[in-house]
């Protein structure tokens, strides 16, 4: 059936767009051909699509791109520099402790000889004191009130002959060790009653008043200290060693923390056992024990001063030490070594500890020296 | 930089893939080849260049964010301009009702379209550069005037060549509503011009 007018004019559209089928594009072909009016009409349809065709297109402007990029990735808004530095610098800070802490332990894990790892610290090798009788033992000795009993009974487990402060030493070795070896019920420690004594009589330059008080078994008490004075006599001359620090005389005062650690059992002493604390918390307790001493020690009874070179020195431990000495690092020197002679020659008057066979300890300029005789 | 030449040597299809993938590069060559056509089509249905860069910037951040639901049966370029259409249709009716012109005056026409200025060969007489200038702008007060359903039709067929296919999946109608509104956003252009004596 032939199409009518209107039908055609529907049409042009898509016959100006090709849009037509071949059949169809030919029956109106065949009407328009025969038709002027249709045809101009269809002219005009052209003509304005031509026109419109005809007009300049309009492309995105320039930067259009980064718009959108903007828009769909934001950048993240700047902080301001001081409110950055405030949130970087608590993280580096935490970041380089973290560091530094597990690099240390790493270092203490490997070191050959160091007994510390993991199952060993958390192995019980031995009934560690328990916690009241640290206790009770702390507020003893905090108190000056530690008899000449007890102080044998550190003795023959190995505090004998040490120093004061080595006494001290083995005691946060072993207060360490009981902490490592926290596992250990405090009643598995057999408390030993000792009688509360005036006792005259000095350990060798300490002389302690004490009353009686329940002290446990140690084990690993000797060990630690000989470990500790093996450390401080490796040092060679020339390097500056810690050097434990005598207790001043004007304070006679063992501290609570280390007398609280030094519970022993005198009668049942343990063979050595493996240290259950590593090296590194043992030189850690060892500086809190140096500053605790600067503040107040093991009780002492001063002995008989020499004066030297116009300096006083006070013999503990088998040690002259100049007044004024508080642990601070030694550099050692041994009698007959040119060093000494060196010494000897430039301070006049120290001809006489020069000569001594005893150890000394004293300052010469903003030093401290530790003058001992060959072995 | 080599990204982005390699992403030129894809497909659209392969783009969108790659853009899920997130491929930035891939989404930036996919704005690179189609924000022109993107804008055209909006700048000739909204009749305004501010609006129509507004527009056309949020089709790609929509694509962007939508790119995830884009089901591939559909070209990458139908799908932007339906989302096109959409923006632009909402962005009329926002300025409708806040009292925008629903035409574009001459005015308007020729602030917002420096090119109008420049029409003809550029080897024409003042006074022929002149008529074309006066005639660009009827041309465009003429297709501001169409309805919103014809214009876009015709926008689509007349600056973006999309097929009556293409354009009745942007437009999700007919393929004979598309033919309809073709053939009558033209019949009516051709009135209106002849009222203005254009044609």
């Amino acid at each position: 059936m032939a199409m009518n007018r209107d039908e055609i004019r529907d049409r042009f559209s898509s016959l100006l767009d090709g849009e037509l089928e071949a059949d169809e594009r030919a029956e109106i072909e065949a009407v328009l051909a025969q038709d002027a009016e249709l045809l101009r009409e269809l002219d005009s349809l052209k003509r304005v699509d031509l026109l419109y065709r005809a007009l300049p297109k309009p492309t995105a402007p320039e930067g259009f791109e980064a718009d959108v990029r903007e828009r769909v990735h934001p950048p993240r808004i700047a902080l301001p520099m001081h409110h950055a530095r405030r949130r970087v610098w608590p993280a580096l800070a935490a970041a380089a402790i973290l560091v530094v802490t597990v690099g240390f332990v790493v270092i203490q894990m490997q070191t050959p000889g160091n007994n510390f790892d993991l199952a060993s610290t958390s192995t019980p090798a031995a009934p560690a004191p328990s916690a009241s009788a640290s206790s009770e033992m702390s507020e003893k000795v905090s108190e000056g009130l530690i008899d000449h009993q007890d102080i044998q009974k550190l003795e023959s487990l190995g505090y004998a002959g040490t120093a004061p402060m080595e006494a001290e030493h083995k005691a946060e070795a072993d207060s360490a060790g009981a902490r490592a070896d926290s596992p250990v019920p405090a009643s598995a420690a057999a408390p030993v009653e000792v009688q509360a004594v005036e006792s005259p009589s000095p350990l060798q330059d300490m002389s302690i008043n004490t009353l009686g008080k329940t002290v446990e078994p140690e084990s690993t008490v000797g060990m630690r200290v000989q470990e500790l004075k093996k450390e401080k006599q490796t040092n060679d001359f020339g390097e500056v060693a810690a050097e434990a620090p005598p207790m001043p005389a004007s304070k006679p005062v063992l501290s609570a923390k280390a007398a609280a650690e030094a519970s022993v059992d005198v009668e049942t002493p343990k063979p050595a056992a493996p240290p259950a604390v590593s090296r590194w918390v043992m030189k850690q307790e060892d500086r809190a024990m140096t500053e605790e001493s600067a503040l107040g020690g093991i009780a002492l009874q001063p002995t008989t001063p020499r004066r030297i070179a116009n300096r006083d020195f006070d013999l503990r431990d088998g040690v002259f030490y100049q007044r004024g000495y508080n642990g601070e690092p030694t550099v050692p020197v041994v009698r007959g070594t040119k060093t000494a002679d060196d010494l000897k020659s430039k301070h006049d008057g120290f001809d006489e500890i020069f000569r001594d066979a005893k150890p000394f300890v004293f300052k010469l300029g903003d030093r401290w020296y530790k003058l001992s005789s060959p072995e | 930089m080599v990204l982005l030449r390699e992403a030129r040597t894809h497909t659209d299809t392969g783009l969108v893939e790659r853009c899920r993938k997130g491929d930035s590069s891939a989404f930036d060559e996919l704005v690179r080849r189609y924000k022109d056509r993107v804008y055209c089509v909006a700048y000739r249905y909204l009749g305004n260049r501010e609006d129509a860069l507004d527009v056309s910037q949020e089709v790609f951040v929509r694509a962007y964010r939508g790119i995830g639901s884009f089901r591939g049966t559909a070209q990458v370029c139908t799908w932007l301009h339906s989302i096109t259409a959409n923006l632009a249709r909402n962005r009329l009716r926002d300025g409708s009702r806040m009292g925008r012109d629903k035409g574009t005056s001459l005015e308007a026409m020729r602030e917002n379209s420096p090119g109008l200025a420049d029409a003809g060969d550029g080897h024409a007489s003042p006074r022929e550069a002149a008529i074309a200038e006066e005639t660009q702008e009827m041309l465009l007060k003429c297709l501001g005037e169409l309805p919103e359903q014809y214009r876009l039709a015709f926008v689509l067929r007349t600056f973006d060549d999309l097929s009556y296919e293409e354009i009745a999946e942007v437009m999700e109608c007919p393929v004979g509503t598309v033919k309809s509104r073709l053939n009558q956003a033209r019949q009516l252009l051709r009135d209106q011009l002849r009222e203005h004596a254009v044609i």
